[in-house]
């Protein structure tokens, strides 16, 4: 009978919470797992239906909660992704209440059942959307999962070996998954800042692959605040202890950590943009037109990438990388005459026109006012001269020694 | 019914009594508008414009009307620079179009740009760029606005300044709010950049001053000194003046909490 196969379902989970089996547990919670697929197999067989899944009365919170876990996956088999969400996330709702009582080893299937959460929100939303229905299942599910966070964070088990809170940072990332994928980046500083405040053993604790995540994401924000300094150590961690073999993450990592480097004068090399396609596609042309001093052909490339970067949200860190590309004009313009310090305005307009941008001179004077007083150039202009003198020491700075604003 | 209603905070359920129906409502904003050019009274004015609004909101009216107060709310509170009152329209606005209203979308989304580029909202410039379509990115109002912003973020004043001439709509007076503090960092640049001095009628036309006497004040105003030249004119010491200027711009700093604290 269908429903002795049931019991004997729920019977099994029973017996792994009694046994503390963290590895099986976590296993079969899955939405996806072998075990579930091979429960709802027998009871389809038997009954022609799932019906049995909802008619079932559980006798305890535990109990209920398996039965809403295999109600998801029937209702995903099945290809309901919104009745699986709300299935899974009551199945979530019991264990959570379950898990205040539980210790490390049930971190696992928390994050198994936040996996699961999320994906089949995601599913959902494009379900609802796809329909012309209002989506929020993803934010429901980053509410939900923000639960699970702080029963990881609250924990008063005195033997650290046995405590939830290492779980949080895996949690966390993917609370901050979520969060970027929703767009909602002060969420995600507020998740940093309730981490940051709280009692916790040191990142680098944890796991490697907690530890470059989180970084990475952390990196990602500092990036938006314009905050380049913590960025670039973050992205540059995450760089050096990523996988080799992950190479869609170390992509994602490089598309924000090279614009920070090329703001400093540093370009990727050649090697660099051969192994990432997608690299040199965002930034090659803008790193061609500052090897070849080419202003102009800096600002095609900037543009012609303009909307994905945008996307990305690093267009106005790539905007930031143009006086790298005007110091490289202005220098050949200098080494062209010979390196003599006094160089007439005319000489520079002369040297954008060849870039095919043709600016007035007061525009001239304003680049060059720019360069100067951002350390780029050393020197000064002259108004009744219309010129600029340069200082017979490095007139342009190594870049890694200026200071930018 | 009257069409005029003072406005008082809702502290408790309104009186529907008292509430004006929307026929009532749009003949006062026409009554408004006409008070408005006949008087030019914003206290008057803001005050009838937030009980107006209070009655559409009991009312929960959010149509192409409410668009319409708002956007008229908005542009007399920018003439008369009243950058919060102003903010506070913008924001229903924004969510009023995202619920699919009909306006003067492109107006305002050039609007609310350059207000990002006052409060130096970083994030929100990056959504609004992220999420514009293709007819809203080349409208004319919209890449005026995006052209201030780029040559803000490039430190072109150059620039900045020739846009700030040609502004179209109300958005001049959105620029004014940000105008000095760019002539400060413009100055400040100058000051580093010339030696020995920059000509005062070359600073009072390139940052836009349309007179040198406003020149002069404004340079007055912010303690940078002045020396007369040998050929009779007036020009900024570079060198001596560069600490007045950096001073000056750390004035700018922080924005008042009509903008946003930064």
């Amino acid at each position: 009978m269908a429903d002795t196969r049931l019991n004997k379902a729920l019977y099994k989970f029973k017996a792994l919470k009694a046994t503390q089996n963290a590895q099986e547990l976590a296993q079969i919670v899955r939405i996806e797992s072998a075990y579930s697929k091979l429960v709802l197999d027998d009871i389809y067989r038997e009954d022609g239906g799932f019906s049995c899944l909802f008619a079932h009365n559980p006798r305890t919170l535990w109990e209920d909660m398996s039965l809403c876990h295999f109600r998801a996956s029937a209702e995903f088999c099945t290809g309901n992704y919104v009745e699986a969400y709300s299935q899974q996330k009551q199945s979530f709702d019991k264990f959570n209440v379950a898990f205040q009582r539980m210790t490390r080893w049930a971190v696992p299937t928390l994050l198994a059942m936040c996996q699961d959460l999320c994906m089949l929100a995601r599913r959902a939303d494009r379900q609802l959307a796809a329909q012309g229905m209002p989506v929020g299942k993803l934010e429901d599910a980053t509410r939900a999962v923000n639960t699970g966070l702080s029963s990881c964070m609250i924990d008063r088990e005195p033997d650290p070996s046995k405590s939830r809170k290492w779980g949080m940072y895996r949690l966390a990332n993917l609370l901050l998954a979520a969060y970027f994928h929703l767009r909602a980046y002060n969420m995600c500083n507020s998740t940093i800042k309730a981490i940051t405040a709280s009692d916790m053993p040191s990142l680098d604790l944890f796991p490697m692959s907690d530890q470059v995540m989180f970084r990475y994401y952390r990196g990602v924000l500092a990036f938006r605040d314009e905050r380049y300094g913590p960025a670039k150590e973050d992205l540059l961690f995450a760089l050096q202890h990523c996988l080799r073999g992950a190479y869609r993450n170390r992509t994602r990592i490089l598309s924000f950590l090279v614009p920070i480097q090329m703001m400093e004068g540093t370009l990727p090399n050649r090697r660099l943009l051969q192994k990432y396609p997608v690299i040199d596609d965002l930034y090659g042309g803008m790193v061609t037109a500052i090897r070849h001093g080419n202003l102009r052909a800096f600002d095609q490339a900037l543009q012609a990438q303009e909307w994905r970067l945008v996307q990305l949200g690093t267009f106005m860190a790539a905007e930031r990388v143009r006086p790298i590309a005007v110091r490289g004009l202005l220098r050949k313009t200098y080494l062209i005459g010979g390196k003599a310090p006094h160089v007439r305005f005319s000489k520079f307009q002369a040297a954008f026109e060849a870039c095919d941008l043709s600016l007035d001179m007061s525009e001239v004077e304003c680049t060059l006012a720019d360069m100067i007083a951002k350390g780029y150039v050393k020197g000064y202009m002259s108004q009744s001269h219309a010129t600029v003198v340069l200082s017979k020491v490095q007139p342009f700075p190594p870049l890694s020694s200026v200071h930018k604003k | 019914m009257t069409l005029e209603k003072n406005f008082f905070r809702l502290t408790s359920d309104p009186d529907p009594a008292k509430v004006r129906p929307l026929s009532v409502l749009r003949q006062t904003l026409k009554l408004l508008m006409k008070k408005w050019k006949a008087e030019s009274n914003y206290t008057y004015i803001c005050d009838q414009f937030k009980s107006l609004r209070q009655d559409l909101t009991v009312q929960h009216i959010a149509n192409e009307f409410t668009v319409e107060v708002y956007e008229q709310h908005a542009r007399i509170a920018l003439e008369t620079k009243d950058l919060g009152e102003y903010n506070q329209c913008q924001t229903q606005l924004k969510q009023l179009y995202g619920q699919g209203q009909p306006g003067k979308t492109l107006e305002f989304l050039a609007y609310r740009i350059l207000y990002y580029v006052y409060t130096r909202n970083r994030s929100e410039l990056n959504e609004a760029l992220a999420t514009m379509t293709e007819t809203e990115r080349f409208a004319p109002a919209v890449d005026h606005a995006l052209r201030v912003r780029a040559a803000w973020a490039s430190g072109n004043y150059h620039r900045f300044f020739e846009l700030y001439r040609i502004a179209p709509n109300m958005g001049a007076f959105l620029m004014d709010h940000f105008a000095d503090r760019e002539r400060c960092a413009a100055l400040r640049t100058m000051c580093k950049a010339y030696r020995p001095t920059i000509k005062i009628s070359f600073i009072a036309h390139e940052l836009a001053f349309g007179s040198t006497k406003k020149c002069l004040k404004f340079l007055a105003d912010h303690s940078i000194p002045i020396i007369d030249t040998s050929d009779g004119g007036m020009a900024v010491d570079g060198k001596a003046a560069y600490p007045s200027a950096m001073a000056a711009m750390q004035k700018f700093e922080k924005v008042d909490i009509k903008g946003q604290i930064y």
